[in-house]
């Protein structure tokens, strides 16, 4: 990051704001992106001088987490709109499409040469397909080792990330990677609506009504209100396929909930997909819960599992992940979710009007980032459509 | 109710009784204990305060749908004291609070003093002319009723941050060790008035977007995604926009130390000159600018 000159610090520092402070109405609108035009740039002009008001909206920012959630609520609408696009007319796609097809000939060239002294005479379709197959096996043992599980961290420590240490193209799990590159159409409407959200725009206000109060933080507010996102969800949700059993108990006292990727990956090869895809899938992290209740994660596609601490006094009982989005809940109610593959968790209230859980989190099942179900050992079950920020009880 | 509603303050004016009934029906405010005068007459006070003198009834009845109305209705109810209201409240951001309180103070004993604290005064312990005075009767609705409780709570939090420091006592300055300060340091060298100015009028030109970005990154050691969520916009926009901005402000400072009459060896010299070397009159910075008169005193809150 380009420096400035330390005359420029040192008289942005000494340029002092008026006593007149916005209140915390205004910071909080202009945190939500509420404000006019007009309102926000004699915000953000108090803001340039004032430190202890850059600290007061810094400290009210939301958690990341939960921020990220509204942003994924706001944009449901267009990601409804982007679902009813065909997916693989998304440049993403032509591209990673394209270079797969450039790998896959590159490498069949270069084993072609390597081994025609014993194969000269191997039919193409066979030589293509081979050192494909060959290099994915292989691919666990080159790629870098995942990071070292964090320390336990507590949820309050999810608000704010360290400073500078943030890295700005942070590396992702591998199975996100892969989950949604080479998911079906769902995902990559999944993947649509988190990528406007992220850019943040949807959480600006229409510029034909500067006025307009802010739908997604509207739906955070009501639980009853909202058909929009109703609508949305229930779109997303009637294009998604059956949601996978993520919580079955395997072997070895885990729930493997990895396997539902697996299968859907699985389904998407039959359709003629590009075998890579598939077993990428295996790459990523790998979730489960121990017969003690502690939430486990493997990176070595089950061998070895270290658990995971997500928060003090709560015993899972399911886990399910969809790309990068893992989902865990437990005793009490408690769910949990992380957007970032399992390095930070903000916890979920499962909540409608005054209803909350009655019993244990025992299954979680996501369709998508969007549509999912919570099941517990009670018999009641708690629907979502956008991403865990308001639920329906059934 | 026919004709129209009568609200309080020069700016509203008066609204058609039609729009004023549907402002009071999405409000839910009834369900709290409001009335629909009780509740025309808050919708008055908070437009006239925001709306500028003269703003049509189109103006007013657009910004009052523009407020979280829902929220508004149940803040105000729990400051007049309805029961039913403070049910509502306390199911729907108790924990909220407590959260947004342990978010803030990183630790859980300060969490809840913090908490209970700003609780007794949303509650209204304190009476002011016989009155119970209670802090949700500031809430505006202009924006959510979370967002403005943390908000508070971040307030609270860095005015008591404040009154911590400031009152110190010396004996207590003493135990951490302030006799072993440094002597003070030697006269340092005055540095030259043209870089003070040019740097001052090249900032000054800056975009107040700008000055924030610079201020919250150089200043305040945010990241790039922390100020990408204040700003609600992508951490690569800001990575951009700082690049562009640092490049801006050094060419700009150049130039205006040229047009000042240095050379371009002297300017850039002076630009690299230790910030140490440079004294800085910040009494004279504090009267540089006026605050807008737009916003309140805090001391209202």
């Amino acid at each position: 990051m380009a420096e400035v000159p330390k005359i420029v610090r040192e008289r942005l520092r000494s340029q002092a704001a008026a006593d007149e402070h916005p209140d915390a109405n205004l910071l909080s609108a202009f945190s939500e992106r509420g404000l006019t035009e007009q309102e926000r740039e004699q915000v953000l002009d108090h803001l340039s001088r004032c430190a202890e008001c850059r600290e007061v909206v810094a400290l009210s920012a939301l958690p990341q987490l939960e921020e990220e959630r509204l942003v994924a609520a706001a944009a449901a609408g267009r990601a409804s709109a982007g679902a009813s696009r065909s997916w693989w007319r998304s440049p993403i796609v032509h591209w990673s499409a394209l270079t797969a097809a450039a790998l896959v000939v590159l490498i069949a060239v270069g084993e072609r040469v390597r081994l025609r002294p014993e194969h000269s005479a191997s039919a193409p379709a066979i030589a293509s397909y081979e050192p494909a197959e060959k290099q994915t096996a292989l691919a666990p043992a080159t790629v870098p080792a995942p990071p070292q599980q964090k320390q336990p961290q507590k949820l309050a420590e999810t608000a704010k990330p360290p400073r500078r240490a943030q890295a700005f193209n942070a590396p992702q799990p591998m199975g996100a990677v892969s989950g949604r590159k080479g998911a079906s159409g769902d995902r990559v409407a999944t993947g649509s609506a988190t990528g406007a959200g992220i850019g943040g725009h949807n959480l600006l206000p229409p510029a034909a009504l500067p006025m307009k109060p802010h739908a997604n933080a509207d739906a955070a507010a009501t639980t009853t209100d909202g058909p929009a996102f109703e609508s949305a969800g229930e779109q997303a949700q009637a294009k998604a396929p059956p949601a996978p059993s993520a919580a079955a108990k395997a072997s070895g006292g885990v729930s493997a909930a990895a396997a539902p990727a697996l299968r859907t990956e699985g389904a998407a090869l039959s359709e003629g997909r590009s075998a890579s895809f598939t077993k990428r899938a295996f790459l990523g992290p790998r979730w489960g819960v121990s017969d003690s209740g502690d939430l486990q994660r493997s990176f070595d596609s089950g061998r070895s599992w270290k658990e995971v601490t997500v928060a003090e006094g709560v015993s899972f009982r399911a886990v399910a992940v969809v790309a990068n989005d893992v989902w865990a809940g437990g005793s009490g109610g408690a769910l949990f979710h992380s957007a970032d593959g399992g390095e930070h968790w903000g916890r979920v209230r499962v909540q409608a009007n005054d209803r909350t859980p009655s019993g244990d989190i025992v299954h979680i099942e996501f369709a998508d980032a969007q549509n999912g179900v919570v099941a517990t050992s009670t018999g009641e079950s708690w629907r979502t459509s956008d991403a865990g920020l308001t639920w329906r009880w059934q | 109710m026919s004709g129209t509603v009568q609200m309080p303050g020069s700016v509203a004016g008066r609204i058609r009784a039609s729009a004023a009934a549907d402002l009071y029906q999405h409000s839910h405010a009834a369900d709290v204990g409001l009335s629909e005068q009780e509740f025309a007459r808050i919708l008055g006070e908070i437009a006239t305060k925001h709306l500028p003198a003269g703003a049509k009834e189109s103006d007013a009845v657009g910004f009052c749908r523009g407020l979280r109305l829902e929220e508004l209705a149940l803040a105000r109810a729990c400051a007049a004291g309805h029961e039913r209201a403070w049910e509502l409240f306390l199911t729907r951001y108790r924990e909220k609070l407590y959260d947004a309180a342990r978010s803030i103070t990183r630790e859980d004993s300060s969490a809840r003093e913090l908490a209970d604290s700003l609780y007794a005064d949303l509650y209204g312990t304190e009476t002011r002319e016989g009155r119970r005075t209670c802090k949700l009767n500031y809430y505006t609705g202009r924006g959510s009723l979370e967002g403005w409780l943390r908000a508070t709570l971040a307030q609270e939090h860095v005015n008591r941050y404040r009154r911590r420091h400031r009152d110190v006592s010396l004996e207590e300055k003493t135990e951490a060790g302030a006799q072993f300060a440094a002597a003070d340091p030697p006269p340092r060298q005055a540095p030259d008035p043209r870089l003070v100015e040019a740097t001052d009028a090249v900032l000054a030109a800056l975009a107040a977007e700008e000055r924030f970005i610079l201020a919250s990154y150089h200043l305040d050691g945010r990241t790039l995604a922390e100020i990408a969520r204040t700003l609600g916009v992508h951490e690569s926009t800001i990575s951009r926009k700082l690049e562009k901005v640092a490049r801006a402000v050094r060419e700009r400072i150049m130039d205006e130390l040229l047009r000042r009459g240095m050379s371009r060896r002297q300017a850039e010299e002076a630009l690299v000159t230790d910030v140490r070397d440079v004294a800085v009159d910040v009494t004279a910075r504090l009267a540089q600018k006026d605050g807008t008169s737009a916003f309140y005193r805090k001391s209202s809150d």
